[in-house]
C-alpha cells in the first residue's frame, strides 16, 4: 500500500457548507411542487431559466478570472430558485433571468462570490426587478380563474390584487385564511403557500442548514408591529395574520435572512439582524413605494450587520484584551 | 495509609471502567472523579470540571494509571499499551494490547487492514500525525491508529460565519474572529480575543463546514497577538 501524509483533522462533520447550499435548493424546489401541480410546467421554466442564467453568469465571471467555476456550491441553484419564486408566474421569462444576472453580475461576483457578497444577491435582484419593472413585478394573475399558463410564452390573464397591495391601500383582503395558506391567493410565486413555506422552514431548521433564530427574530419584530400599528381597521390578531402572511415577507424570513454569509456571526447579533430586519420589513410596507418590503428591508439589514457583529463582540468584552500568557 | 488503600481501589475500578467503556476519568487530590462523556476534547472539559475555580489539580489516563499502579505494586516496568485500531481502512475497530516497539504495521495487520488503505495516522483521529513508514513503533503514549481508504481533502469554502467553530472551542476562543481579523490584511492584537489559550484539539477544524483550517489561523493569530502593536516591536 502506498500511504500519504495529510494534515488533521482526520474526520470531520459530515455538515459543509455545500451540503447546506443542497439542502436550501431542495427546499426551495419543495416550493415549486404546488404551483407545478396547479400550473403546469411554467413555474419550471421560470425557475429554470432563472438558474441557468445565474449558472451562465456565474461561469462567464470565472472565465473572465481565468478561474475554475465555483459551481459545486450550489449557490447559484440557491440565488435562481429564490429569485424565481419572488418574481409572479405571469411574470415574462425575461424577468427572471434580468433579476438573476443581477444578483450575480452586480450583488454577488463583484464582492468575491459566495460567502463574501455583503448583500443577499436575490433580494439585490428583486430589489432591482421591482425598481426597474415595477409593473411587472407586481402585477399578479387571478389564482381564482382556471388558467393554463404555457410553459414559455408570455401570457394574456386576468390580474388581481394581491393582499400585499390591498394591505397597502388601507383594504382589508377578501381572501380565505385557508387560501393564503395553501398559496391559492395572489402573490409571488413562492411567497403564498404558507403551509409549505412553514414545513420547509421546520426542514432546514431541523438538519441544521440554517439557524432559526434569525427567522423567528424576524417574524416576531413583523408581528409585533403588525400588531400594534395595524395599517387596516381590523384587530391586532387579524392585522398579523394579513401581514405575515401575504406577500414576500414569510418567504423572506425563512430563505433569505438566515443566509448566514451576509448575517453576524453571533446568536445574539443574528437574533438584533432578524429583528431590524423584519422592523425594517413593515416600514418600507408602510411607508415604501411598493407593496412588498421584505427584500429591501433584508438589504438594509445586510448594510448594518457589521455594525451588529462589531457591537455585539464589543458588548461580550471580546475585544480589547492584551496577550495573557499561559 | 487508608487513603493510599482508598486511591488503588478507586484507580482499580476507573480503570476496569475505562477499558469496558472506553471513557476516561479524572483523579484529583481528594478522590474526585467524573465521567467525561462523549464531547470532545474530553480531557479538557474533565480538568475544567474537576479542577474549576481555585482548586488545582491533575488528570491521570487510565492506561497510565494501570502502568503506575503495575510498577508501584509489581515492581512491573510498562512493557505493554492498549491501542485502538479503527478506520475504514481496517475490517474491524478493535482493541489490542501490543507489546511498546511493536510496527504499527503489525497492529493493521492484525485488524484486517485493507490493501486500499492510503493513510494512516497515529495518535487522536482529530490532532494526530500521519506516518508513511509502518515500521515506525508503537511507544507507550500510543492509543490509537487510524486507517483510511480516502484521504482527508474537502473542498474549501469562504467562512459562512455558522459559529460552530466557537461553540466547539473549549478554551472559548472564536476561531471565526481571528480568521476574520487575519484575512483583513491588518489584524488587530486587541481583537483576536483568547487565541493564545488555544491547546490545539482541533474541534473546530473538525465542525467548520467550509473546511477551514482554523487551528492554523488560530496558532497564527497567537503569534500575531504575542507580538503586538507593530510600533511595540520596534
Amino acid at each position: 500500500m502506498r500511504l500519504h501524509s495529510a494534515p488533521p483533522p482526520f474526520v470531520r462533520t459530515e455538515a459543509t457548507a455545500g451540503s447546506m447550499l443542497g439542502a436550501t435548493a431542495a427546499a426551495l424546489c419543495a416550493l415549486l411542487v404546488p404551483p407545478i401541480v396547479r400550473y403546469g410546467a411554467r413555474p419550471l421554466a421560470m425557475a429554470g431559466a432563472s438558474v441557468l442564467t445565474c449558472l451562465l453568469c456565474e461561469a462567464l465571471v470565472s472565465l473572465a478570472r481565468s478561474r475554475r467555476p465555483a459551481l459545486a456550491g450550489a449557490s447559484f441553484a440557491v440565488t435562481g430558485l429564490s429569485v424565481a419564486l419572488l418574481l409572479p408566474l405571469n411574470a415574462p421569462l425575461w424577468l427572471p433571468c434580468a433579476a438573476a444576472a443581477f444578483a450575480v453580475l452586480a450583488a454577488g461576483e463583484p464582492f468575491g462570490g459566495f460567502g463574501r457578497a455583503p448583500f443577499t444577491p436575490a433580494a439585490a435582484g428583486i430589489a432591482f426587478a421591482a425598481l426597474c419593472w415595477p409593473e411587472q413585478t407586481f402585477t399578479y394573475f387571478d389564482p381564482a380563474q382556471p388558467y393554463a399558463l404555457p410553459p414559455l410564452a408570455d401570457c394574456a390573464f386576468h390580474a388581481a390584487r394581491s393582499p400585499a397591495a390591498l394591505l397597502r391601500d388601507g383594504l382589508k383582503p377578501d381572501i380565505l385564511p385557508l387560501d393564503l395558506l395553501w398559496g391559492t391567493a395572489p402573490g409571488p410565486l413562492g411567497g403564498t403557500a404558507a403551509l409549505v413555506l412553514g414545513a420547509c422552514a421546520l426542514a432546514l431548521f431541523l438538519c441544521r442548514a440554517a439557524r432559526p433564530e434569525t427567522t423567528l427574530c424576524f417574524l416576531l419584530a413583523a408581528a409585533a408591529l403588525a400588531a400594534l400599528f395595524p395599517r387596516i381597521a381590523c384587530s391586532p390578531l387579524t392585522s398579523v395574520k394579513y401581514e405575515l402572511l401575504s406577500g414576500s415577507l414569510l418567504f423572506c424570513a425563512v430563505f433569505l435572512a438566515p443566509d448566514p454569509a451576509v448575517s453576524p456571526y453571533t446568536a445574539a447579533g443574528r437574533c438584533l439582524y432578524g429583528a431590524f430586519a423584519g422592523a425594517a420589513a413593515m416600514a418600507f410596507r408602510r411607508y415604501g413605494a411598493f407593496e412588498q418590503g421584505a427584500p429591501f428591508a433584508l438589504l438594509l439589514a445586510d448594510a448594518v450587520s457589521p455594525l451588529i457583529s462589531s457591537a455585539v463582540c464589543r458588548l461580550k468584552g471580546w475585544e480589547g484584551k492584551p496577550y495573557e500568557a499561559s | 495509609m487508608q487513603g493510599y488503600v482508598a486511591w488503588w481501589i478507586l484507580a482499580a475500578v476507573l480503570v476496569g471502567t475505562e477499558l469496558a467503556s472506553g471513557t476516561f476519568y479524572l483523579l484529583v487530590y481528594g478522590l474526585a472523579a467524573a465521567a467525561a462523556g462523549s464531547r470532545y476534547p474530553a480531557r479538557i472539559l474533565l480538568m475544567r470540571r474537576l479542577c474549576g475555580g481555585k482548586k488545582r489539580g491533575a488528570w491521570i489516563g487510565a492506561q497510565a494509571c494501570a502502568a503506575l499502579s503495575d510498577a508501584v505494586r509489581r515492581g512491573r516496568p510498562q512493557t505493554e499499551t492498549v491501542v485502538t485500531a479503527a478506520g475504514d481502512g481496517v475490517a474491524r475497530t478493535r482493541n489490542f494490547r501490543v507489546r511498546i516497539g511493536t510496527p504499527v504495521g503489525a497492529v493493521l495487520k492484525a485488524a484486517g487492514a485493507r490493501e486500499n488503505v492510503r493513510l494512516v495516522a497515529v495518535g487522536s483521529s482529530l490532532a494526530g500525525r500521519t506516518v508513511t513508514d509502518l515500521s515506525l513503533p508503537v511507544t507507550a503514549a500510543t492509543r490509537g491508529v487510524l486507517a483510511l481508504t480516502e484521504l482527508p481533502a474537502r473542498r474549501v469554502f469562504p467562512c459562512v460565519r455558522c459559529g460552530r467553530c466557537a461553540r466547539a472551542c473549549p478554551q472559548g476562543i472564536l476561531p471565526w474572529l481571528a480568521l476574520r481579523e487575519l484575512e483583513s490584511g491588518a489584524p488587530d492584537p486587541l481583537r483576536l480575543f483568547h487565541v493564545e489559550s488555544c491547546v490545539g484539539c482541533a474541534a473546530c477544524d473538525a465542525v467548520c463546514p467550509s473546511g477551514i483550517g482554523l487551528v492554523a489561523a488560530v496558532r497564527r493569530a497567537a503569534a500575531r497577538k504575542e507580538a503586538g502593536f507593530p510600533d511595540e516591536t520596534a
